[in-house]
């Protein structure tokens, strides 16, 4: 039995957690700093890092008070060192490598990418070959795991998150920030009226594209707006997330034909989106070898808990640090070489 | 002690809290500088002072871990993490005092905050005005006025301008020394105070030692948790968002724990 003692901070999310073999997730504290960006639209990097530093000690007592375990029950000590905002990252950085020096723990460094698939353990059982869907705030890429611990990119986005394009159209439809979840809920009741462009969809290659379906959205409203329409705000939602939804479901079923894969993982903060999971489902319906295994709900955002797990994948493989571990902010998977 | 012992036990519980040697843990990475230094009480057992650019986040506890090591210290003997709180470089405030919250949190110990501007002036040995200062950029200063080790006017962020008129209004002209990041306003400080000492940043590399001195005389924080860098700045995006909303500011809802 290995428990690990997992720190996050890449982004808006102070998160200290405690894993047990990979899977089993004996405390997860997660502080959110989400109604003070919503101020700004936005994350503000410096005021992020303030706000990691005002709660690592918290979360850390929480953690450990959860799971009613003391440092001495632990074995590692887990840590996310990219990607992410460099400020942010360096408090959960600096809080696990002193935790794990104070306590002789070894340090195993995680990539937050990986964390986001390896969430999908507290799901289920991961067979490989497998295939991640990763979508998020600052990423959309395929991802093509042959074997455990094994990350390949087949397919990435060329400019604008999946995420990151939700957010630009819930500012400019005047949704609060982070618009995700306003978005989808909205989307789900209303009708898909307008059809926007779902971006390279006649490619030869699993790569996204969001910036033009971005454009034709803020085209469509400006256009509206000038002609003194009212706009229908729930059924633009509607189409807009149809369009995103598509692209993703393109591109995942083309993959799916091209790599036969055992498990189909859905990762990151924009798994939460009822449709994609829906959608995603109803096709691996269609690919009866392949069991799909969404990220369950409550580990979608960024946590710790998620880094527990791919720590756990580090740690079997001898992936340690030591305490010079430093951040790398644009740190990514590996392109699939051909 | 052994008298006093054989005359009257009750007191020795006392006594031994009194003579009991504090082991301190202190360091520095507000500014370029990194220092880390071992004493017990006052006395200085090991200092460690680095002037490289390199990232503190891959010095600092390769340091505190050779310096413990070197003395041959455990974490749990360590009664005080002193750290240099600010102001500063905010990234390596936090740096620092993200360790040292940790550190004091996991290990049970206490924690101290000492002015990074105050450790500047501690190592000027004068009667003088020791006027600490770091570069905010824009002519704009970090600084406070100390003499003999009193802080006489507080860290403030301020601009250069107004930090001589404020000295020019109040205090002898001529008694002035000047510390840290002078450079930049050396001609400055030349033509409004001619007889003032100038000591540049070079000269005034924070020794390991001031830190040390100024901590015996600071009572540990009371809650670790709610100990943050003293960075005397709000964001600019904070400031601008205030200007925009007043009275709307709600610091205690902006960040909480998700159920």
């Amino acid at each position: 039995m290995t428990r690990i003692i997992a720190f996050e901070s890449s982004a808006d999310e102070t998160s200290v957690a405690i894993v047990e073999d990979g899977h089993t997730v004996l405390s997860n504290s997660v502080a959110t700093q989400i109604n003070s960006h919503r101020r700004f639209g936005g994350i503000v990097p410096e005021v992020a890092s303030r706000h990691h530093i005002e709660w690592i000690t918290r979360v850390l007592d929480d953690a450990l008070k959860q799971a009613a375990l003391t440092p001495k029950d632990l074995d590692a000590v887990a840590v996310t060192y990219g990607p992410g905002l460099v400020g942010s990252l360096l408090v959960g950085l600096m809080g696990a490598k002193t935790f794990a020096m104070a306590h002789h723990l070894p340090i195993v460094p995680v990539n937050h990418l990986a964390g986001h698939i390896a969430a999908a353990r507290f799901a289920g059982k991961v067979e490989y070959p497998a295939m991640a869907l990763m979508v998020s705030g600052g990423h959309t890429e395929l991802v093509l795991m042959r074997e455990e611990n094994d990350f390949k990119v087949i397919g990435e986005t060329r400019d604008d998150a999946a995420g990151e394009s939700y957010d630009k159209v819930g500012r400019l439809l005047e949704f609060p920030y982070p618009a995700g979840k306003i978005i989808d809920d909205l989307a789900r009741k209303n009708q898909a009226t307008v059809k926007f462009p779902t971006a390279m969809a006649h490619d030869d290659n699993y790569d996204f594209s969001f910036s033009g379906l971005k454009s034709a959205v803020i085209n469509y409203v400006h256009n509206a707006q000038q002609r003194g329409e009212n706009l229908n705000k729930g059924e633009l939602a509607a189409s807009f997330q149809n369009a995103v939804v598509d692209a993703l479901l393109g591109r995942t079923k083309r993959a799916l034909e091209n790599y036969p894969v055992k498990t189909f993982i859905l990762a990151g903060g924009v798994a939460a989106n009822q449709q994609l999971r829906q959608t995603l489902t109803a096709l691996l319906e269609t690919f009866p070898e392949t069991t799909f295994l969404p990220v369950p709900m409550q580990y979608t955002g960024d946590n710790a808990a998620m880094i527990g797990a791919a720590g756990y994948w580090n740690y079997q493989a001898g992936i340690f640090a030591d305490l010079d571990l430093n951040t790398d902010p644009g740190l990514d998977f590996d392109l699939l070489s051909l | 002690m052994l008298q006093i012992l054989m005359h009257d036990f009750s007191h020795s519980a006392t006594l031994y809290a009194k003579i009991k040697i504090m082991k301190v843990l202190a360091f520095d990475t507000s500014n370029q500088p990194l220092t880390v230094t071992l004493a017990e009480d006052d006395q200085v057992k090991y200092i460690f002072t680095s002037n490289v650019a390199r990232n503190h986040s891959i010095q600092l506890l390769s340091s505190i871990q050779a310096a413990m090591q070197h003395e041959n210290w455990q974490f749990d003997e360590l009664d005080r993490i002193v750290v240099a709180q600010g102001p500063g470089s905010f990234t390596g405030l936090r740096i620092g005092v993200t360790v040292a919250k940790v550190l004091a949190n996991t290990i049970g110990t206490d924690l101290i905050g000492v002015s990074s501007l105050a450790i500047l002036a501690q190592q000027v040995i004068s009667h003088k005005i020791v006027v600490p200062l770091f570069n905010a950029r824009n002519q704009n200063v970090f600084a406070g006025v100390y003499q003999n080790g009193i802080n006489i006017k507080p860290d403030e962020h301020q601009s250069f301008a107004n930090l001589c008129q404020w000295l020019k209004s109040n205090q002898q002209l001529d008694d002035l020394i000047f510390v840290g990041d002078t450079e930049p306003f050396n001609d400055s400080i030349q033509s409004e105070f001619p007889h003032a000492a100038v000591l540049t940043a070079e000269e005034s590399l924070p020794d390991g030692k001031g830190i040390i001195a100024l901590q015996k005389n600071i009572l540990p924080v009371d809650d670790i948790d709610t100990f943050n860098p003293n960075y005397l700045r709000k964001t600019q995006a904070e400031l601008n968002w205030l200007e925009n909303h007043p009275g709307q500011d709600d610091p205690n809802h902006y960040v909480f724990e998700v159920k």
